[in-house]
């Protein structure tokens, strides 16, 4: 896990509307900041007369025209002027754009790319080519979710029996946060992913080689883990490609040990961690489907841990 | 003084029937069922928004003269003064509904 | 239409053998009469004054629970990662926040402030229906104990105030914290629904002689826009909440996606309710406002026609923006576009309002009093939080700020500074009338100036957390985000606020002994609740005053030059010792008929525990029990229906020899009027049903193409029932109209079983539909369901006249009770008309 050994969760910024790195929300910045000051001067202005009010008399019938009637008139004029061209310009198709299913679950990701074509599976991170035009297709399995990376882009819920798009294109390579923004549960705020923006030849490089199928255990200690893990029942929800396949219940867990985060974007992936997660699960994020498999052995809980761990 | 009230009422009620109509006509136009074309449903709301907007406008000058007569202290003086506001407001909303079909190529912008 | 004011032929009929006094309580004075009951007795008490107070008490208690829960999420969140609260209580203390502040504090405030207010401005001496008061205030005391019981049995709502499916049906919210939700809140609403009836028919039917809608307090323009938004906004959500606890208890599909349900349609139906909400909280608080502030600038309000012009502007718009609450659901790019425009429309209407208020400010100079101090808190905030809201009507901006804190910041600037402000405004301000004692003002300046200072510490951060990336409505986040200082922030300006809050709760327990007794008209108010000295007795008015200005204590000297005990009016005289009040025409207030007031009664009480026992029951799974305790509010209503009329007798009412008739059979009186806002109720109730039935045959026509059609022979025949029913209730008025009482009960006899045959063919015509294959067919039964249930109420009703009329209970001439349910089968035949052509397309 060398690199990301420094990625650490909650970067100041990774998860702002306000350091944008993606087209999405550049876009809508400078409509931020420019309704900021623009209706900061309007406030400023409307208190300034309510202290001339007080203070002298006066008091016609223009003030309630003018203040009532012709300001917001103007101000939403050019408001709706630059927040419909903006809109456009977000929502605006890209038919050759790279295509992400991403579908909510209580309370993790599941992510397919191209599913159309190679679908490739992972979850609870999404990579993304910098400059390049994805188109995230949004969905349910179970209840509401939102899918929220402030950096990149603004939300979208993801409603059961529907399928939103989202166009995003990243800017910039980096690792930005993204949270689940719409109320799904207990754990709701445990909701979390990381979206890493690669370099399009480092993108196409990441894609390749997380393409095929996990590598073979090589050590003992990993052949043990990897049978804790189909003796345990794991396969019955979780997919390693190349070992157990078609458990599609829980995150494809693949590259499960190369993903920077545990528990859909909370915690810093890391043996320790992993270990917690497995034994106490319903601990550290209560309601999640998954039990807690604190019936395995310590031996048992080392391997499996030491083998998903090598899984990059 | 009835008869202001009812001048009060009818603007608000007939922006209500225009802002049914227009939703209306955006949720054929673009639901799955896709019942209307959307510029069938942008004619539509066209001409629905111009019988609207003429008619408000006639109710706004017969607002503002009817105001004009009565005397200053007149109570229903109030309320023709109300009428006429309530037509300018809803003249400006029902333009302002009007004007995302009025601009949008099609359903997705 | 009203009998004649010189007409001596009705005189004849004895009192003692006919009318008045049947129950009237001859051996009592005036005063007596209007008195208080004491000890247990005044829980019988209907009186608005009672009634209203003990809204505002009760509503105040449920505002410090839910500032209490809002502490405890601010104490959450003051550190990231913190475990003061485990997820699941967080959970259920927000949910209970919301919900608390939403349901049982700021619609029954205002409903108290109006219950209590209104009569006393309109000069009239209770509301037109004290019982249905009463009955609202239990309906809503037991809803809301219902809600907050859930803590007791552990299950506490925790899916968030809005309730949204799938997350709320019992797939993911097993248990019972949904249905005390849905259960609990829909028997508060009753609260609402009632009120609104009650606020419209009084404001239009008892207004003083000479009010006329232009000479109303600016506040009873308020009420009544805001009377009939509850009206109309309500429905969608009764509606919700009846299909999401039927999806719940009884398994139909209406949001299952899998069967052709929608989960959007509870968003649609949920915020057709909840953002007329938000106005219907704002428009009295700024009525209020608009009260306050020409009293302490010792002017009128400037611009009383733009006002009202705004007010009834905005009841309307109010109604075109539901779906800004939706922009991230992926609603159609054009619908965004529509919505978005139709939201910054609003800025207009409550632009003109706030200029209003300004130029009022400089028409004079205005004093510095603790009431004006949060006038002008709720300037500040309020203007800012109306900012914001232009802001989030943009699209894109909406896009990222959609459920994060910025959000939470713009409803809290909105709701505290355009609700809670001027509510302690007000409690300022009308304290002294509620109590005979003045608030302190020294105190009153630390309240305000705690308050505002937290207010604005707590929530303007959290524009600024939420721009940063913080989603709402999360228990725990993780720290080096850039929400920390911020978060810390807020919380310490929440516990400032309420510190504030605090301070006020003490004042107002040490009024009771210090507070300086209050004087005649302690800020010098033009408008004539302040008539008498505080308290004011339980009449309000010993003579009800002609009233000749909007500021008749400013402009009528001779109310004033006098004590207010020998003020001239009508109905000084008390011949029948009944209560009773002046009858008004809606638009010029011109007096055309005597009120009856009802007297103490414990049936509003009895039937208001029925339904309770009712709702409770079916949470708790008894069905046998919410049969009886339904039967038992059918009992209770019926009885307190029951009274011998005096309908039709003159009497003089002491204005210049005027004789006005007792309840006059008259389409501007008040129960007719109640009558036509009740079927307002019931039109929006239907138009919410019809709407869902529509959206989803829309969204999810495969599914809707497939559903069984309903029989079309027995849909036309439903068809010709409903116009049969229709015009039975007319012949049966025209029939006792007539005097022809025998023909009259012959001709109910028929339209009771003209509703039961009508209720019975929309049933067979249902048939062959399955509710619970899809959510179409289900739709389709929840529409003949409901005008079933009009029927029903039409075979009751109509059977109980038809039995009156047998019985003799029935003098020639009184045909209300006829005039009512004539206006009830009109409404009742349209709907199934509708109805059954809806039927008839679909089958086509």
């Amino acid at each position: 896990m060398e690199p990301f050994e420094t990625a650490t969760l909650g970067d100041f910024g990774a998860q702002s509307t306000l350091d944008p790195a993606g087209q999405g929300a550049a876009a809508i910045l400078p409509l931020t900041w420019g309704m900021t000051i623009a209706f900061g001067v309007v406030f400023v202005l409307v208190m300034a007369l309510v202290w001339f009010a007080w203070t002298r008399s006066g008091g016609r019938t223009w003030w309630i025209v003018g203040g009532g009637v012709v300001l917001p008139l103007v101000s939403i004029l050019i408001l709706m002027v630059f927040s419909i061209s903006t809109l456009q310009a977000i929502t605006r198709a890209h038919p050759d754009s790279l295509v992400i299913d991403v579908t909510g679950h209580q309370f993790w990701w599941d992510v397919v790319y191209d599913p159309e074509g190679l679908a490739m599976r992972d979850a609870n991170e999404i990579v993304l080519p910098k400059g390049r035009p994805v188109t995230l297709r949004l969905m349910s399995e179970d209840v509401i979710h939102s899918f929220w990376v402030p950096s990149i882009a603004g939300k979208m819920d993801m409603i059961p029996g529907r399928s939103n798009t989202l166009t995003v294109t990243a800017t910039e390579t980096g690792r930005f946060r993204g949270q689940c923004a719409e109320f799904c549960g207990l754990s709701h705020p445990l909701m979390a992913f990381e979206v890493v923006v690669l370099e399009p030849e480092d993108f196409l490089r990441w894609f390749d080689d997380t393409m095929g199928e996990a590598e073979d255990a090589a050590q003992t200690q990993l052949v043990q883990g990897r049978e804790v893990f189909e003796t345990a029942g794991c396969p019955a929800c979780h997919e390693v490609r190349g070992v157990a396949e078609g458990g599609v219940l829980g995150p494809d867990l693949t590259r499960v040990g190369g993903r920077a985060t545990l528990g859909a974007g909370m915690w810093r992936m890391n043996k320790g961690n992993l270990a917690g997660w497995i034994a106490d699960v319903q601990d550290m994020k209560p309601g999640a489907n998954m039990p807690s498999f604190n019936h395995l052995s310590g031996p048992e809980l080392r391997a499996l841990t030491a083998w998903l761990a090598s899984l990059k | 003084m009835i008869r202001m009230a009812l001048h009060v009422a009818r603007p608000v009620i007939l922006w209500a029937i225009h802002f049914t109509a227009i939703y209306a006509l955006i949720s054929a136009a673009c639901a799955p069922r896709a019942l209307l074309e959307p510029d069938v449903a942008r004619a539509t709301a066209a001409l629905v928004t111009l019988v609207t907007g003429v008619l408000m406008l006639v109710w706004l000058v017969i607002a503002g003269r009817v105001g004009g007569r009565l005397n200053p202290d007149e109570p229903s003086r109030t309320l023709a003064q109300a009428a006429w506001w309530t037509n300018v407001i809803m003249l400006i909303a029902i333009v302002a509904n009007l004007w995302p079909i009025a601009v949008m190529g099609s359903c997705t912008g | 239409m009203t009998d004649t004011t010189s007409d001596t032929t009705l005189d004849r009929i004895n009192p003692a053998e006919h009318g008045g006094a049947r129950k009237g309580e001859p051996s009592k004075s005036f005063e007596e009469i209007w008195d208080r009951p004491r000890g247990w007795r005044y829980w019988s008490s209907v009186s608005h004054r009672v009634v209203g107070k003990r809204f505002l008490v009760t509503g105040f208690c449920f505002f410090l629970i839910a500032g209490f829960l809002a502490l405890l999420v601010r104490t959450q969140l003051i550190v990231p990662d913190n475990t003061f609260l485990d997820a699941e209580t967080f959970n259920q203390v927000f949910t209970m926040h919301g919900t608390i502040m939403m349901f049982l504090f700021a619609i029954p405030m205002l409903e108290g402030f109006g219950v209590y207010l209104i009569p006393l401005m309109v000069g009239a001496r209770d509301l037109v229906f004290p019982r249905l008061g009463a009955f609202g205030y239990y309906c809503y005391l037991y809803g809301g104990l219902m809600v907050l019981s859930s803590f007791l049995f552990d299950a506490a709502p925790d899916g968030g105030w809005f309730m949204y499916v799938p997350l709320s049906t019992s797939d993911f919210t097993p248990g019972l914290s949904a249905d005390f939700w849905l259960i609990g809140i829909t028997l508060a609403e009753i609260a609402s629904v009632t009120a609104a009836v009650e606020i419209i028919a009084s404001i239009l039917c008892s207004r003083a002689p000479g009010m006329s809608l232009t000479r109303m307090p600016i506040l009873m323009w308020y009420l009544l826009v805001t009377a009939f938004m509850i009206a109309i906004a309500f429905p969608p959500l009764i509606i919700g909440s009846i299909l999401l606890e039927s999806q719940r208890l009884l398994g139909l599909p209406f949001f299952d996606p899998a069967l052709g349900g929608d989960p959007l349609l509870w968003q649609h139906l949920f915020w057709l309710f909840g953002h007329p909400e938000v106005y219907i909280i704002f428009l009295p608080a700024a009525g209020m406002v608009a009260t306050m502030l020409p009293t302490f600038v010792g002017k009128p309000l400037f611009g009383y026609g733009f006002a009202v012009a705004a007010v009834v502007s905005m009841g309307f718009l109010s109604f075109g923006l539901w779906a800004h609450h939706m922009f991230t659901t992926g609603l159609p790019v054009m619908s965004l576009s529509l919505f978005s425009a139709a939201s910054t429309m609003v800025a207009v209407p409550t632009g003109v309002q706030i200029f209003c208020f300004i130029a009022t400010l400089a028409q004079g100079k205005p004093r510095l009093t603790v009431p004006m101090l949060f006038v002008l808190g709720f300037l500040f905030i309020f203007v800012l939080g109306g900012l914001t809201g232009v802001m989030l009507a943009s699209v894109p901006f909406n896009f990222q700020a959609h459920d994060s804190y910025f959000v939470v910041a713009h409803l809290h600037y909105v709701l505290i500074g355009g609700f809670v402000f001027p509510m302690f405004g007000a409690l300022y301000y009308w304290m002294p009338h509620l109590t005979g004692r003045m608030l302190s003002e020294r105190i009153g300046k630390w309240v305000f100036w705690l308050m505002f200072a937290g207010f604005n510490l707590a929530f303007f951060m959290m524009h600024l957390t939420g721009l940063r990336g913080m989603p709402r409505r999360i228990a725990t986040y993780p720290e080096g985000l850039g929400w920390d200082r911020l978060n810390l922030l807020s919380s310490i300006g929440a516990y400032i606020l309420a510190a504030g809050v605090a301070l006020f709760v003490w004042d107002f327990v040490r009024h009771f002994r210090q507070g300086l007794r209050a004087p005649l008209n302690p800020w010098g108010a033009g408008t004539l609740e302040w008539l008498y000295q505080p308290v004011t007795p339980g009449y309000n008015f010993r003579a009800i005053p002609e009233v000749r200005s909007r500021e008749p204590l400013w402009d009528q000297p001779e109310l004033s030059d006098r004590p207010a005990h020998d003020v001239a009016g009508a109905l000084r005289a008390c011949p029948d010792h009944r209560r009773e009040t002046i009858g008004s025409d809606p638009v010029s207030g011109e007096p055309i008929q005597i009120l009856r007031l009802p007297h103490p009664t414990w049936m509003p009480l009895i039937s208001a525990s029925g339904v309770a026992l009712g709702f409770g029951a079916t949470l708790a799974s008894f069905y046998w029990l919410t049969v009886a305790g339904f039967a038992t509010a059918l009992a209770g209503i019926t009885a307190w229906t029951r009274e011998p009329s005096d309908s039709g007798v003159t009497r003089d009412t002491g204005l210049g020899g005027l004789r006005l008739a007792v309840n006059a059979v008259d389409r501007r009186g008040h129960l007719h009027v109640s009558i036509v806002g009740t079927m307002v109720i019931s039109f929006a109730l239907f138009a919410s049903l019809l709407f869902g039935g529509l959206f989803l045959w829309n969204v999810q026509p495969e599914f809707a193409d497939r559903v069984a059609e309903p029989v079309a022979a027995w849909t036309i025949a439903a068809l010709c029932g409903g116009g049969v029913v229709a015009v039975f209730g007319w012949l049966a008025l025209r029939t006792g109209a007539r005097g022809a009482l025998r023909a009259a009960a012959l001709v109910d006899g028929v339209l009771v079983l003209a509703a039961s045959t009508t209720g019975a063919l929309m049933g067979s015509a249902l048939w062959p539909v399955d509710p619970w294959a899809s959510a179409f067919g289900a739709t389709g039964w929840a529409l003949g369901v409901f005008v079933t249930v009009h029927l029903a109420v039409i075979a009751w009703w109509a059977l109980i006249n038809a039995l009156r009329k047998i019985v003799g209970a029935v003098e020639p001439g009184q045909t209300l009770p006829d005039l009512l349910l004539n206006a009830v089968c009109k409404a009742t035949g349209a709907m199934v008309v509708i109805t059954a052509i809806c039927f008839l397309v679909v089958a086509s």
